[in-house]
């Protein structure tokens, strides 16, 4: 599926953004995850809701899982969504739908600028406790700095073209 | 007009129609709730998904999808709770 926007790579001039973020633990006892929050839309469904990403720079596209998509699609409209396709993990092969969405960061003032991508959106059999990923895909435009340490993360955009409603 | 515009218009209209901002700091508001009180949630509701908002937990159950499907059915906005599995079960990710 192609991109319904694309913006040009990062090493262009752009408006800076900032995304920001910690480290929280995925289980008791268990070491601290980076994660940001941001908003995610899925414009064809007119749905949108604040989802906790893990930030994963080994991943090549953002995605989401079922304890978010579950949260923005009713179980029914799983069988609207268009292409699916087998994404290669380090357990092997799992199956996404490709869907038209956006990222959203909250802007002061009410507004929101966002980043349009082709999102994949997990099968509905897929592990539920796994998180849904921020991907290069948007990190691709910036720079991500984990702070271990301090518990924070912080991803700095340069979008060229920025999208602010 | 331009696809741009009908884009950034549609996502405007989807950010409005939800309340975005402000369902965005309810969210935060149940989303602190969990990991203040999560010792004490994961004694009352162990290794369940629990939907808070706010302050108060709205449903609990082992399974997700069921879960998910009640609180869609008592008609709460979604965009508000934070859903959280509470467990103390090790479980390590590889992606």
């Amino acid at each position: 599926m192609k991109r319904t926007l694309s913006f040009s790579n990062a090493s262009s001039a752009g408006q800076r953004f900032e995304i920001r973020g910690s480290y929280r633990q995925g289980y008791a006892g268990g070491p601290r995850r980076p994660f940001v929050r941001v908003a995610v839309t899925l414009p064809r469904f007119d749905v949108v809701r604040q989802v906790d990403m893990l930030v994963d720079s080994g991943a090549d596209i953002t995605t989401l899982q079922p304890r978010d998509s579950l949260l923005l699609l009713e179980e029914a409209q799983f069988s609207q969504l268009s292409e699916q396709h087998k994404v290669q993990g380090i357990g092997g092969f799992t199956n996404f739908f490709r869907e038209d969405a956006a990222i959203g960061l909250l802007l002061t003032g009410g507004r929101t600028c966002w980043i349009p991508i082709a999102i994949d959106i997990a099968e509905l059999n897929a592990p539920p406790g796994i998180p849904s990923i921020l991907g290069n895909d948007v990190m691709q435009f910036g720079m991500t700095h984990l702070d271990a340490i301090n518990g924070t993360v912080i991803i700095e955009l340069w979008l060229p073209h920025p999208l602010i409603t | 007009m331009s696809s741009v515009d009908e884009f950034t218009r549609k996502l405007k209209s989807i950010a409005d129609q939800s309340n975005l901002h402000e369902a965005a700091a309810v969210f935060e508001h149940s989303r602190s709730y969990v990991d203040a009180n999560r010792e004490k949630l994961m004694k009352r509701y162990p290794n369940c998904w629990i939907v808070v908002h706010k302050e108060q937990v709205l449903a609990a159950d082992k399974d997700l999808r069921r879960l998910i499907g009640t609180i869609r059915r008592s008609g709460i906005h979604l965009e508000q709770v934070a859903v959280e599995l509470l467990t103390s079960e090790e479980n390590p990710i590889l992606l």
